[in-house]
């Protein structure tokens, strides 16, 4: 039954977003449009108004169409998996999303995990040792990230290992001269592409886990349970892990899908800034070109993800804690 | 017959932001092997922090400043790493303070048993399991439902009936029941200390047991210990407790516990209330409270014996009589 | 006393100790001086530094001196000046953008709060929504639809999807309050909701509200900065994420040596600034959250 309310409400807030940027966007595509015809009519040497015509029925838009139903074909669309049509690249948007979703899905996720890993261990470390001289390292390191965009990280270590030192790539996701496929060199490339923007994201993110962890993990600590474990004569790794570090990562959970959403938001300049092709630098083409189409496509794209980052995290989170599994 | 733990002039401190505070002062007695020992005071008295001195495990900001604590000729204050690890729940096992939440709650029941059975090189699964569910069964629970359990779908009896099992795990030579029964319903304190009297018979156990409860001494303890303020005020066996006390806190304490005289329209509290413990007077320290205080009394009066296994901290015990005094 | 002298009253000894509190607290302090340095740079700065526009091509990319304290850019303009002329630029947008916010913010956690019922609950839907989808894509739409020319319209669409969090927490302060005698005590004198929101609710939530008001600041700045830099929202030239925008993007001074003491200029000012918000706003937070004071 819980399980069902959460999809319900997910299902809610995917329509809402969906509705707003429909309304949002709605009128928009005309200027686009004429620009695209206007290409046609230079290259295939037909009349203004026919090239007009195709475009529109290629594009699914037509100007004398009611807003409510401009809509509901939309939704349907949506329902379909169709994302909408991209002026700029004169293709499907699932078409674009094939391509670049895989390398942002890559990038985001080995920096969730890295950050995240590195974080609760770093705050662990802290809780369990109380004072050490990691502890003021960690808090200083936080307010450095917190004040600094990710952005301005990204900037800084492009100047610094792409520009100037010259040992990592400025653009792309691989190198164009190997040729893709389930090989080590392969591999290698894209590891290799994908060293700056995973280290930008995973230095901006790492601080704020150590700390998130280590107030959780002092609290946990204060618990009697730690306290019997002691008691019990078990061994000083386990009480960290089974019993401290299990219970302190619980709260954290949630969090992961708030730092995905973030992380999935800041893709656009990251991905800009390093010339990644996943869908941040999309969505940036798209708005530096005013694809519309492209645009809204990619925006529905991203709410999805995220929302669906929150149900997973949500549901997990039941599922690690044994407490909630009763309540349901 | 030689005690099986030998407490020193044990003292405990909290060092907090107010100042120094004294929880378990100056503390010595002795635990014999195969007896109940209980310890009363009223809450606030030490009982606690002392379990966990015994424990060599006071936690921060607390220290263990001085004293002794040996358990059947072993130095415990000495012992460090592995083998304080294995002198924890091997030779003294715990059961903590029952309105406390124990049991890791992501946990399953079975696998603290596990677990503690594994960091102490029981390594056969299926002979753990097995004694597991006989201590299960004696403390009447069925180990089939019980197991896969996670604590909070055990009520509070059932949780500390688990414990008691689990304290039982590696046979330890003494148990410590800090308060086993204070959080739950009249029915299942009695429930369980019923199940406790037959463990110890069946088990030949040594066990300390920490109350501030009269009537649950009354009906377990072999000998009884007072403690007031971090002090033991006196030490003798529970009749004499109960028939012959010589300490005017022991008698008060008598007089608060209806049950025992069976008459509830004579239960007397000790008026005012225990003394602050950081910079505490000097002297007894049960003299705002006590009716025969004198001049003296201004001085520490210090245990001593005054019969065969009778120890007293009192200046006037030899006025002290069993009726409530009227102050 | 009267009722009205014994809460100014408090109200001062609030501040006061407030103001010892920060005073001791290193961080808090040193954040407040950080706040205080860019809070004069965008009042007074721009009239003590001028800013030519003009371009002196022999003199792009000049290291600092004393002529040029932060050197010039790629056209030999003086950085350090437009530095100065962009503070005020991206405080103003920031401070604008957090008013709106915190308006947003206030009216849907009272009205969720005070009104309950399915109201609450479709609000707090919203509210969820907003929390939920990473606001920065938003702003991004929004600003290429809208296509924003000036710093009012840039405030808005900053605020229209960052009110979420301040929201709920206005509408759980709410419903705590709700529940407390004063609040009761003036519904029974007959008070009426105005005065009870205004002169009960309001003055309480206020501490935490100012908190929150530099929290939002902080993130303003990030997200129009991010935009600017961009090139979405190309209104300004002085503003910082505009020279972001020049240094890496059209210019290509990152790209070389000569060209980063400009490239650099605004990322640290960014820093900084949010550095002294975040320390200023700490200090507060632990103020009025004793629990955090240790
Ligand atoms: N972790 C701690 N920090 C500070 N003071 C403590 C701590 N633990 C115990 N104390 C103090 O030590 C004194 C003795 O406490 P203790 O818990 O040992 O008493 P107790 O007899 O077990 O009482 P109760 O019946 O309430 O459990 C009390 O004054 C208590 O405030
Ligand atoms: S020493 Fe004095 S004050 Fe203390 S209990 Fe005995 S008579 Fe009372
Ligand atoms: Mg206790």
């Amino acid at each position: 039954m819980a399980v069902l309310k959460r999809i319900a409400v997910a299902l809610v807030t995917l329509f809402f977003v969906t509705t707003l940027t429909f309304f949002v966007v709605r009128n928009t595509p005309g200027d686009a449009l004429q620009v695209w015809a206007l290409e046609i009519v230079q290259t295939y040497g037909i009349s203004m108004e026919d090239a007009m015509k195709q475009v529109r029925a290629m594009y699914g838009y037509d100007p004398d169409e009611p807003v409510l139903s401009q809509y509901i074909r939309y939704v349907k669309g949506l329902a379909r998996g169709n994302l909408g049509t991209s002026i700029l690249y004169k293709s499907s948007v699932n078409e674009i999303v094939f391509q670049a979703l895989p390398w942002t899905v890559f990038i985001l996720s080995t920096s969730l995990v890295l950050s995240f890993s590195i974080g609760a261990l770093l705050g662990m470390a802290i809780a369990w040792k109380r004072k050490t001289v990691l502890d003021p390292i960690i808090t200083g390191y936080a307010a450095i990230t917190g004040a600094t965009p990710d952005y301005i990280t990204a900037l800084i270590l492009l100047i610094i290992f792409a520009i100037n030192l010259k040992w990592f790539p400025l653009k792309g996701a691989y190198d164009p001269a190997v040729k893709p496929g389930f090989t080590w060199e392969f591999i290698k490339s894209v590891l290799y592409h994908g060293v700056l923007p995973i280290a930008a994201y995973t230095f901006e993110n790492t601080a704020a886990w150590a700390l998130a962890m280590k107030g959780s993990a002092v609290s946990v600590l204060g618990e009697d349970y730690i306290m019997a474990a002691w008691a019990r004569g078990l061994k000083e790794r386990r009480i960290m892990t089974r019993y401290m570090g299990r219970n302190a990562m619980l709260p954290l959970v949630t969090g992961l899908a708030i730092a995905f959403g973030s992380m999935m938001g800041g893709s656009v300049l990251i991905e800009t800034i390093f010339n990644y092709p996943g869908i941040g630098w999309f969505f940036n083409q798209a708005v530096a070109r005013r694809d519309y189409g492209l645009m809204q496509g990619l925006f529905f794209l991203t709410a999805a993800a995220v929302i669906l980052a929150n149900l997973i995290a949500d549901l997990l989170y039941t599922r690690l804690d044994p407490r909630i599994r009763l309540e349901e | 017959m030689k005690p099986l733990l030998r407490v020193r002039d044990l003292v405990v401190e909290f060092h907090l932001d107010r100042g120094t505070l004294r929880a378990v002062n100056r503390v010595s007695l002795d635990v014999y092997p195969g007896e109940i020992m209980a310890i009363v005071g009223e809450s606030g008295s030490g009982k606690s922090t002392l379990a966990f001195a015994l424990l060599n495990l006071v936690p921060p900001p607390g220290r263990i400043v001085e004293g002794q604590v040996s358990f059947n000729g072993t130095d415990v204050l000495a012992l460090r790493g592995d083998a304080l690890r294995q002198y924890r729940w091997r030779e003294v096992a715990m059961v903590f303070q029952a309105a406390q939440n124990v049991l890791n709650p992501v946990m399953r029941v079975v696998d603290h048993f596990l677990d503690t059975a594994r960091d102490h090189g029981l390594t056969n699964e299926g002979e753990v399991l097995a004694w597991a569910e006989e201590l299960l069964r004696m403390v009447r629970l069925e180990p089939a439902r019980v197991f896969s359990a996670y604590p909070h779908e055990l009520s509070g009896g059932m949780r500390q009936r688990v414990v008691i099992a689990l304290s039982l795990l590696l046979k330890p030579r003494m148990v410590i029941l800090d308060e086993p029964t204070t959080a739950l319903d009249v029915v299942t304190q009695a429930y369980i200390m019923d199940i406790l009297n037959e463990i110890r018979r069946e088990m030949n156990l040594t066990m300390l047991l920490l109350t501030h409860d009269m009537s649950v001494v009354a009906k377990i303890a072999d000998r009884v210990g007072v403690m007031y303020a971090g002090q033991v005020m006196e030490i003798a066996d529970v009749d004499s407790i109960f028939y012959r006390p010589r300490h005017p806190y022991t008698v008060g304490l008598i007089h608060a516990a209806p049950s025992l005289l069976g008459d509830l329209d004579r239960k007397q509290p000790i008026p005012g209330s225990p003394p602050d413990l950081i910079n505490p007077p000097p002297g007894c320290p049960f003299r705002p409270r006590c009716g025969y205080a004198s001049a003296r009394c201004e001085e520490d009066p210090g245990l001593h014996v005054i019969a065969d296994g009778h120890w007293v901290a009192c200046h006037h015990w030899e006025q002290v009589t069993h009726h409530a005094p009227v102050s | 006393m009267t009722v009205a002298s014994i809460r100014a009253e408090s109200r001062w000894r609030t501040w006061y100790a407030t103001f010892l509190i920060l005073y001791r607290n290193k961080r808090a302090f040193v954040g407040f001086l950080i706040l205080l340095a860019f809070l004069l740079m965008a009042i007074v700065g721009p009239y003590l530094v001028p800013l030519d526009m003009s371009a002196r091509y022999a003199e792009r990319y000049l290291p600092p001196s004393w002529e040029h304290p932060l050197g010039t850019d790629f056209v030999g303009r003086d950085t350090f000046a437009l530095i100065v002329h962009g503070s005020r630029d991206v405080l103003s947008i920031a401070f604008l953008a957090a008013l709106f916010t915190v308006g947003i913010a206030l009216a849907v956690g009272m009205v969720a709060g005070l009104q309950g019922g399915l109201v609450d609950a479709v609000l707090m839907l919203l509210t969820n929504t907003v929390l939920t989808i990473p606001k920065f894509p938003v702003m991004l739409v929004f600003a290429t639809v809208f296509r924003v020319k000036d710093p009012f319209s840039l405030a808005l669409i900053l605020s229209v999807w960052a009110w979420g969090g301040l929201a709920r927490a206005v509408r759980s302060q709410i419903l705590s309050l709700k529940e407390r005698e004063f609040i009761e005590a003036a519904r029974v004198m007959g008070l009426g909701l105005p005065h009870i929101v205004v002169r009960e609710l309001l003055p309480n939530i206020m501490p935490y509200v100012a908190i929150n008001f530099l929290y939002i600041m902080k993130d303003a700045i990030t997200a129009s900065v991010g935009l600017m830099f961009l090139g979405i929202i190309p209104f300004s030239a002085t503003n910082w994420g505009m020279m972001l925008n020049l240094a890496t993007q059209q210019s290509g001074a990152i790209y070389i040596p000569q060209g980063l003491y400009y490239a650099l200029a605004p990322m640290v000012a960014i820093i900084l600034f949010q550095l002294g918000a975040l320390f200023f706003a700490h200090g507060l937070d632990e103020v009025l959250n004793p629990r955090l004071r240790s």
